[in-house]
């Protein structure tokens, strides 16, 4: 196992397509705690070795093995679980807001005994790693905001992506959004799948009202002093750079940066700036500024 | 057969090139509503409500809408329209198809439906209502929490029109200690009522909580599935029809009476275009169906299905000769429309028609004669049907 590993990245070093293994697929059970509950299946995707990362995905799900969970599980152990309510990981009744999911992601830390763990979270994943870190801000290493959601300035001037044309809807997200990996993210009508249906269905659920935001976040984020990354997409059509600053003057750690030609998901467009960027971040000494 | 004056209060000017109907237009923009002109709508309607009092028909109803969401009809609240109806008739049956019990706070309902019911002397029909996924936008609620808000608020409304003294409830979404409505209705235990129902699981919770059914605009074809899924649910949960069932399953329809089928069709015609197209597109149901939450996976997929299929999407928007032939109009001279009610009963089993005798853009004189022409030639031959 672990030598086939070192092959792949043996190849990968040699210019060869990116092929790391196919990654594991897994379905972590959570028994119910409560009387009355049930239990919560978390499927996830794991590959790669080293410090553990846990990707967390945007509002409409991960749509595959994608080109940065390759790269990234070439220098990580990753983990990239389908959030409760979104692919084939099931949604609990009483779990109703991001934080709750931050809640059942603590427990899929726990239960895999992922030590220290980097945790990466885009857009959804952001506000879900941000209430986590919220929780336990020493149980994570680091932590990177990629354009998360959770914070905003006037989420009356956000277009409305559950009602909307669906002919633009690819343009609130990506700004190149014809090429292969946007329209994995953001498919067009035609290939609408049940499972991207399930996932809009549950992004509904959680990010309705407040839109896209949360009323309590910003006074807890003083309390999340886990090292963190904010990066943002320089051309995010959804929320735009000026958000940074939101985040920044809130959380008593950070530091930031822009992702050169991104959109809300940067890594559709840029990739390697965005990889590298989480590879730097995550691999950096501790600075002066950041010890408490 | 009874029929009820389904008056839908829309709006027949909106200018060819409003921009309705096309992906991610709702709401329409309340610059097209003139208040003078609205109101003259609103009092004619009133006037066309009280004279089918007087030429027999058997109710009243109206539908709850907001923004322009469905046909730019201006009944935000039915209860208000309900109000005002009591007191401008003596005999009809005032219902209403119905409240939008999600935007509502439960006992706010209860306490209103409870007070039409006195304020008609016990002739209140009380309906229950999900709405369109529009309405949710409207108010901002959540459309992912509308079938279970709908659920529990039916449950308390229920709750609070039957109890005798104060009582608790322990919901996810209501929570009420030590209360109980001040009136309580008049008729016991409470105002019959209508839900609207049409996909299989909304029919079961109809069974399970004993309540008639309303089906909205749709075939005679779906009003028949409904009916046997209906007593087919109830039979399998051991569950006892309500004796006055067939006469209380109902659909919405429109009706117009011609001197001749020719006459009719050249009176009527372009109104029935407006509605389901102008009116109908104020709903913009292509897009507003792709809002999550409001349906379910299954629901969604099937949508989806019909409008990425090489036909253009049909949504409402059928002829008049397709909207006869399904059953949702009924159009043309006396005999024609007695046959076509009659064919509503046998093959759709609908023993009640909320029927619009006021729809599109129909010229407030004509929908006059409609209803005159109705009560005289075609109301007298249906009474057995």
């Amino acid at each position: 196992m672990a030598r086939s590993r070192e092959t792949s990245r043996e190849a990968s070093r040699e210019g060869v397509q990116a092929e790391t293994e196919a990654p594991q697929e897994e379905v972590l059970v959570l028994p119910s705690q409560v009387s009355g509950d049930v239990d919560v299946h978390l499927s996830y995707r794991q590959a790669g070795q080293g410090q553990p990362l846990v990707w967390l995905h945007w509002l409409w799900g991960e749509p595959g093995w994608m080109s940065h969970h390759q790269q990234l599980a070439q220098h990580f152990h990753l983990y990239v679980p389908d959030l409760p309510g979104y692919g084939r990981s099931t949604l609990p009744e009483w779990a109703t807001t991001p934080h709750s999911l931050a809640v059942l992601l603590l427990r899929f830390l726990d239960a895999l005994s992922l030590q220290q763990p980097i945790v990466v979270g885009s857009c959804l994943g952001g506000w879900v790693g941000a209430e986590l870190a919220v929780l336990r801000p020493e149980r994570l290493a680091r932590l990177v905001l990629i354009d998360p959601l959770g914070l905003v300035l006037d989420w009356t001037k956000i277009p409305n992506i559950f009602y909307a044309d669906p002919a633009r809807l690819p343009s609130y997200f990506l700004t190149q959004p014809h090429t292969a990996q946007a329209q994995a993210y953001v498919p067009p009508l035609a290939e609408w799948s049940d499972t991207f249906l399930l996932n809009r269905t549950t992004s509904i659920r959680l990010v309705f009202d407040p839109y896209l935001h949360s009323r309590t976040l910003a006074y807890h984020l003083p309390l999340l002093t886990t090292p963190t990354l904010v990066l943002w997409g320089e051309s995010d059509p959804l929320l735009g750079p000026e958000h940074v600053a939101l985040w920044t003057s809130h959380l008593p750690r950070a530091r930031s940066a822009i992702i050169p030609a991104g959109g809300h998901l940067p890594y559709v467009e840029s990739v390697e700036a965005v990889v590298d960027a989480v590879h730097a971040f995550a691999t950096a000494e501790a600075e002066e500024g950041e010890r408490q | 057969m009874k029929i009820f004056n389904m008056t839908l209060f829309g709006w027949p000017y909106l200018p060819d090139d409003a921009p309705v109907g096309l992906p991610g237009s709702y709401p329409v923009s309340n610059e097209y509503f003139d208040p003078v002109r609205g109101n003259a709508l609103l009092q004619a309607d009133l006037d066309r409500i009280a004279l089918s009092d007087e030429l027999g028909l058997d109710g009243f109803t109206c539908q709850e809408h907001h923004g322009a969401g469905g046909f730019c009809a201006f009944v935000p609240s039915t209860h208000l329209m309900a109000a005002a109806v009591s007191q401008r008739t003596k005999r009809l049956q005032v219902a209403v198809t119905g409240s939008c019990i999600p935007l509502h706070h439960p006992l706010a309902v209860a306490e209103e439906v409870a007070m039409l019911d006195h304020l008609t002397g016990g002739r209140f029909i009380w309906g229950a209502l999900r709405g369109f996924v529009s309405e949710y936008l409207s108010y901002n609620v959540n459309p992912a929490e509308s079938q279970e808000r709908f659920r529990e608020g039916f449950t308390l409304i229920l709750k609070a029109l039957s109890s005798e003294g104060p009582f608790d409830f322990d919901g996810k979404y209501y929570r009420v200690r030590n209360y109980n409505i001040w009136p309580k209705p008049l008729q016991k235990p409470h105002p019959k009522i209508w839900m609207a129902a049409n996909s299989h699981d909304t029919l079961d919770f109809a069974v399970k909580n004993r309540t008639y059914v309303a089906n909205p605009f749709v075939g005679i074809g779906r009003s028949r599935e409904s009916y046997e899924v209906y007593h087919q649910l109830a039979q399998e949960q051991g569950i006892r029809v309500p004796e006055d069932f067939d006469d209380m399953f109902a659909a919405v329809c429109v009706i117009y009476v011609g001197e001749s089928d020719k006459k009719a069709h050249q009176e009527a015609d372009s109104a029935v275009d407006y509605h389901f197209i102008r009116g109908a597109g104020s709903f913009d149901l292509d897009t507003a169906s792709l809002v999550p939450g409001h349906m379910t996976v299954r629901g969604m997929r099937q949508w989806l299905k019909n409008i990425t299929s090489q036909e253009t999407s049909k949504g409402m928007r059928y002829t008049v000769d397709e909207s006869i032939e399904n059953g949702t109009v009924m159009l043309g001279s006396p005999e024609s429309v007695v046959a076509q009610i009659k064919r509503q009963r046998e093959e759709g089993k609908r023993g009640t028609l909320l029927a619009m005798f006021q729809f599109g853009n129909l010229p407030g004189e004509l929908a006059t004669q409609n209803l005159r022409l109705f009560a005289s030639e075609v109301l007298p031959k249906i009474r057995t049907v």
